[in-house]
C-alpha cells in the first residue's frame, strides 16, 4: 500500500521534471536535428553535444572575473568595503560571517584572483572553481550593503561551474592528464547555462511590468536627464519620450532576448541587441563589470563550430596546445548515449532544486503585504536591475531610559558614506543598525536605551516619506524574515 | 516568429518616433548646461566669497597691529568689529568648503574649529616660546584661527577684562594675537589663490568635470553645500542643546565669548542659501526646475527647499537670547530650530540629490 503510494508520487514527480525539462530541452535543442523535439527525461539527460562551448564559456568566465577583481582590489575597494568599516550588515541566518582583517582579506581577494585564472586555464579545474565559488560567496554575504545582482549572478555561475566539466578540453588539466580528454559533454550541462541566462532576463523583464516604470518612466526619467552631456544622445535624454523609449526598450529586450539568443535564425539580431543594449548600459551608469559578464555570457547560446572556431584561434595564440586543436578538426559523431552514473545522477537532483529555487526565490515577495519597492520584503535575489531611484535620510535618536536624556546619532561615526545611504531605504538594515546602537550603547554603560529611526524616503521621484515608524522603540524589535509591522505602507 | 519579434521591435522605434512629435510637455525645453553653472558658481560666487574672506582678513590683521600699538577701547572695538566682519566673511564662503583646496587641506579645521582652548591658549602665552606665525601653524584647532582670535579679544564680563589683559601682561599676549590674525591672513591668501586662475587656479579642473558622476563638480558642491548644513545642524546647534551624547553643552557654540553665535548661523544659512540658488545666475533651484521635479503636485521641489530656509531664519528670529544662553533658556524654540533643520538635511540629501541622479557613492550600481 505504501509502497505503491510511493510509487506513484515518483511518477508523478518524474512527470513534473518531464515537463520541466522539456523546456529546458527546448532552450538546446537548436543546434541538433532531433525528430524527438520533447523527449523523455532520462532521455534528454544521456544525451551529449560538444564540450566547445562549454570551454569559451570556461575561459570567458575565468578572463573576465580575474579582470573583474583586479579592478576591484586595484580601485581600493577591498580596504573601502571590507576592512574599514566597524559594522557590517550581514544577512540574516548568516552573522556567522565576517570579515578577516587586513590581512586575510587582501589574501582572500588575492586568492580569487589567481583562482580566476586557474579557472580559465582549466588547471585543478574542480578544485579552482569550487574555491572560487566559495570565496566569492563568502566575500559577498558579508555586508548586504554591497548586493548586487550581478555579484549573485556571478556566485550562481561559479556554483554551476562546479557541476559541469569544462576542464575536460583545451585545458591544462586535460594537457597534463590527456586520460581526461573529451569532446562530448552531456547536453544539459551546457544547457543549465542557457536556462540560467534566461531566467535572469526573464525575471528581470517581469520586475518592468511595474506602473512606475512603463508609465511614468521612472527611474530613467530621472537618470537619464544627468546623462545629458553623454556624446551624440546627450542632448535628447533630457526628453521624456527618450526616458519611455528606454523604459519600453528595457521591458521588452529583457522578456524577448532569451528567446532571440535560442533560435538560431533570429541569434545573430539578438546578439546585436545584447551589444547594443550593454554597451549603452556601460556608458551611461556605473555599473562595472556586469555588462561584460552578460554579454560574454550569451555567447554560449552559439553553435557548437562558432566556438570550436574561437578554440581554434585561441590554441594558434597558444602553441602548447597545438596538438589538441589539430585534433579538433575532425569531429567523430556523438558517442551513443551514455547512461548517468550515480554522481551525475547526484548532479541532476542537486539541479532540479537548484532551478527549483531559482524560480521560487524571486516570487517570495508574493508572501508579504505592502509594496515590494517601500518595504524591499523578498527583494534581494530576484533580478530586480536598475528599476528604482530610492533615496533618503535616516536619523537615529537614543535615548538613556533612565535618565530621559536622548540624543541624535551621527551616522558617519559608525557607517561609511555607502552604508548610511544604504540603511537610510531599507528597513532590514534600519533595523540592524538600531541593534547594533542598542549593543554599543549598552556597552558604554546604558542599560536601558530605546532606539528611534526618523526617515525621510523618496521613492522615484515622489515626496519623501517616513519609511519606519518613528515612534518605534527599535531597539525592542526582533530580525527575522517576517513582515516588520513598523514599516509604514507605501 | 522571426518576422513577429521584428516587427515588435520596429513598432516600438515607430512609437519611439511618433511620441517625438507628439512630446512637448513641461519636461520639454532643457538644455540644462551645468557648465554655465559651474561657471557661475566659480566667476560669481566661490571665488568672490574667498576674494572677501581673503580683504576682511586684512582689515583683521591690521585692526590687531593698531590695537597692539595702542591698547584703547576704541582700538578694541574696532578690532572686535572686524573679528565680527572676518567671522561673517568665513561663515560665507561654508558652503564651499569641502570641495577643492579648502577641502584638500582641511581648512575649517585651521581657521575656525571652536570652542577655543582657553586653558592651552593661556599656557602659550605665558611660555616663553617665541610666538610667530610657523608657531601657530603648529598648533592644533583650538588654540589658533577665529576661535582663538574671539577668546583674546572678548569676553562676556565686559571689554574692561580684555583691555586689562593686554595692558598688565604686556608683550606675550599682543605677539600670540600679531601671529593668529597673520597666520588667518595667509590661510585665507592661500585660499583664494587656490581657486584664483590667477594662482593654483583649482577653477580649471572644477569647470572641467561638468558630469554627474561622483568625482564631479556638480556632485562634489551638491555634497558640500549638504555637508555645511549639516554642519550647522549637528556641530553648531545639535551639540550645545545636547543632541550628541544627551548632556547640554552651551560652551560649544561658534562664538560663545563675543556670543555672536546666532548671527554666523544666519551668515552661513543666507551664504547655504544663495549657493542653492546660485546667486543671480544658474543654481541648484534652476537645476531642479529645468528637470522639473516637484515635491508634490503642486508645490516645486525648489520651492519646497526655499520654503525651508526660511522656516529657518523665523525658528532663529523666535530666539531672544544668543544661542550660548538659549539652550537653557528656551528649549523649545531650539529643539524647534534643530528639527527645521534636520527637514532641510532630508530635502537636499535625499530628494535634490536623487532628483539630479547625483551620487555620494562611488562603487558600482546594480546593472541590467
Amino acid at each position: 500500500m505504501t509502497k505503491s503510494l510511493f510509487k506513484e508520487k515518483k511518477t508523478k514527480l518524474e512527470d513534473t521534471l518531464r515537463y520541466l525539462f522539456s523546456f529546458v530541452s527546448f532552450f538546446g535543442n537548436s543546434d541538433h536535428t532531433t525528430n524527438n523535439t520533447f523527449p523523455g527525461l532520462s532521455d534528454y539527460f544521456q544525451r551529449t553535444t560538444s564540450i566547445a562551448p562549454l570551454v569559451v564559456y570556461r575561459i570567458l568566465f575565468g578572463a573576465v572575473m580575474f579582470a573583474s577583481i583586479i579592478r576591484f582590489i586595484s580601485k581600493g575597494w577591498v580596504y573601502d568595503l571590507y576592512i574599514k568599516p566597524k559594522f557590517y550588515f550581514s544577512y540574516f541566518g548568516f552573522e556567522w560571517i565576517k570579515p578577516l582583517g587586513a590581512t586575510g582579506m587582501y589574501i582572500v581577494f588575492g586568492s580569487l584572483a589567481l583562482l580566476a585564472l586557474l579557472v580559465m586555464a582549466g588547471l585543478f579545474y574542480r578544485f579552482s572553481i569550487a574555491s572560487f565559488f566559495l570565496l566569492f560567496t563568502y566575500v559577498e554575504l558579508i555586508d548586504k550593503t554591497n548586493y548586487l545582482n550581478h555579484y549573485y549572478f556571478v556566485s550562481i555561475v561559479s556554483f554551476l561551474l562546479i557541476l559541469v566539466p569544462a576542464n575536460k578540453y583545451f585545458s591544462l588539466d586535460a594537457w597534463f592528464y590527456p586520460k581526461i580528454k573529451t569532446k562530448w559533454v552531456p547536453q544539459w550541462s551546457i544547457d543549465i547555462f542557457k536556462f540560467q541566462i534566461a531566467i535572469v532576463y526573464l525575471y528581470a523583464g517581469l520586475a518592468k511590468l511595474n506602473y512606475d516604470w512603463l508609465f511614468r518612466a521612472m527611474p530613467l526619467r530621472i537618470w537619464l536627464p544627468a546623462q545629458n552631456d553623454f556624446p551624440l544622445l546627450g542632448p535628447l535624454f533630457e526628453y521624456t519620450w527618450i526616458a519611455f523609449a528606454f523604459s519600453w526598450f528595457g521591458a521588452v529586450y529583457d522578456l524577448t532576448i532569451p528567446f532571440l539568443l535560442i533560435n538560431k535564425r533570429t541569434r545573430p539580431f539578438g546578439f546585436f541587441l545584447v551589444l547594443v543594449f550593454h554597451l549603452l548600459t556601460v556608458s551611461l551608469f556605473q555599473i562595472g563589470m556586469f555588462p561584460y559578464i552578460m554579454i560574454l555570457g550569451s555567447l554560449i547560446f552559439f553553435s557548437a563550430d562558432f566556438h570550436k572556431k574561437i578554440i581554434s584561434f585561441l590554441s594558434k595564440a597558444f602553441p602548447a596546445n597545438d596538438k589538441t586543436s589539430r585534433e579538433s578538426d575532425t569531429y567523430p559523431s556523438a558517442p551513443s548515449l551514455v547512461k548517468p552514473s550515480f554522481p551525475q545522477k547526484l548532479i541532476l537532483g542537486i539541479l532540479v532544486f537548484h532551478f527549483a529555487l531559482q524560480i521560487l526565490i524571486p516570487l517570495r515577495f508574493l508572501l508579504y503585504p505592502g509594496k515590494l519597492f517601500w518595504t524591499e520584503q523578498g527583494y534581494r535575489f530576484s533580478w530586480r536591475v536598475m528599476l528604482m531611484e530610492k533615496a533618503g535620510v535616516a536619523f537615529f535618536y537614543v535615548k538613556d531610559k533612565t535618565t530621559g536624556d536622548e540624543w541624535e546619532v551621527t551616522n558617519r561615526d559608525f557607517l561609511t558614506i555607502n552604508q548610511e545611504k544604504m540603511v537610510a531605504t531599507q528597513p532590514d538594515m534600519i533595523l540592524q543598525f538600531a541593534k547594533y546602537l542598542k549593543e554599543y550603547y549598552q556597552k558604554q554603560g546604558i542599560e536601558n536605551p530605546e532606539v528611534r529611526a526618523k526617515t525621510f524616503v523618496t521613492l522615484n521621484g515622489r515626496a519623501s516619506r517616513p519609511i519606519v515608524d518613528e515612534t518605534i522603540d527599535l531597539a525592542l524589535e526582533k530580525e527575522s524574515l517576517k513582515h516588520k509591522n513598523w514599516v509604514t505602507s507605501f | 516568429m522571426k518576422k513577429k519579434l521584428y516587427s515588435f521591435y520596429l513598432l516600438i522605434c515607430l512609437s519611439i518616433i511618433s511620441c517625438n512629435s507628439a512630446d512637448d510637455g513641461p519636461n520639454s525645453g532643457k538644455d540644462f548646461d551645468r557648465s554655465i553653472m559651474l561657471e557661475n558658481f566659480t566667476t560669481n560666487l566661490i571665488i568672490p566669497s574667498y576674494s572677501n574672506f581673503n580683504s576682511q582678513a586684512e582689515i583683521l590683521l591690521a585692526a590687531s597691529n593698531t590695537f597692539n600699538e595702542s591698547v584703547t577701547e576704541a582700538n578694541l572695538a574696532a578690532l572686535q568689529e572686524a573679528w565680527k566682519k572676518t567671522a561673517e566673511a568665513w561663515n560665507s564662503t561654508q558652503a564651499f568648503n569641502y570641495v577643492g583646496p579648502a577641502y584638500d587641506s582641511s581648512f575649517i579645521i585651521r581657521i575656525n574649529k571652536y570652542p577655543s582652548d582657553k586653558i592651552k591658549i593661556e599656557e602659550h602665552i605665558s611660555s616663553s616660546t617665541e610666538i610667530n606665525s610657523a608657531f601657530i601653524e603648529s598648533l592644533g584647532g583650538g588654540e589658533k584661527g577665529l576661535p582663538a582670535v574671539e577668546y583674546l579679544i572678548f569676553s562676556q564680563e565686559g571689554n574692561s577684562v580684555i583691555l586689562n589683559n593686554f595692558l598688565t601682561e604686556g608683550e606675550n599676549r599682543k605677539a600670540y594675537l600679531k601671529a593668529l590674525t597673520e597666520n588667518i591672513k595667509e590661510k585665507a591668501a592661500n585660499l583664494e589663490a587656490g581657486w584664483q586662475p590667477s594662482g593654483k587656479n583649482y577653477t580649471e579642473a572644477f569647470l572641467s568635470k561638468a558630469g554627474t558622476d561622483a568625482g564631479s563638480s556638480t556632485n562634489l558642491l551638491a555634497n558640500s553645500i549638504i555637508q555645511a548644513v549639516e554642519d550647522i545642524k549637528n556641530i553648531k546647534i545639535g551639540e550645545p542643546i545636547g543632541k550628541k551624547g544627551g548632556s547640554l553643552q552651551p560652551e560649544k557654540v561658534e562664538a560663545f565669548n563675543s556670543e555672536y553665535s546666532i548671527d554666523l548661523i544666519k551668515t552661513d544659512l543666507n551664504a547655504i542659501e544663495n549657493a542653492f540658488k546660485g546667486g543671480e545666475g544658474a543654481g541648484f533651484d534652476d537645476y531642479l526646475n529645468k528637470i522639473d521635479a516637484k515635491w508634490q503636485d503642486d508645490q516645486l521641489l525648489s520651492d519646497r527647499i526655499i520654503q525651508q530656509f526660511e522656516s529657518i531664519r523665523t525658528a532663529l528670529d523666535e530666539l531672544d537670547n544668543p544661542l550660548n544662553k538659549a539652550v537653557t533658556a528656551e528649549t523649545a524654540e531650539v529643539d524647534k530650530l534643530f528639527n527645521s533643520f534636520t527637514s532641510l538635511v532630508s530635502l537636499l540629501k535625499g530628494e535634490m540629490i536623487s532628483r539630479l541622479g547625483l551620487s555620494v557613492t562611488y562603487t558600482d550600481n546594480d546593472g541590467d
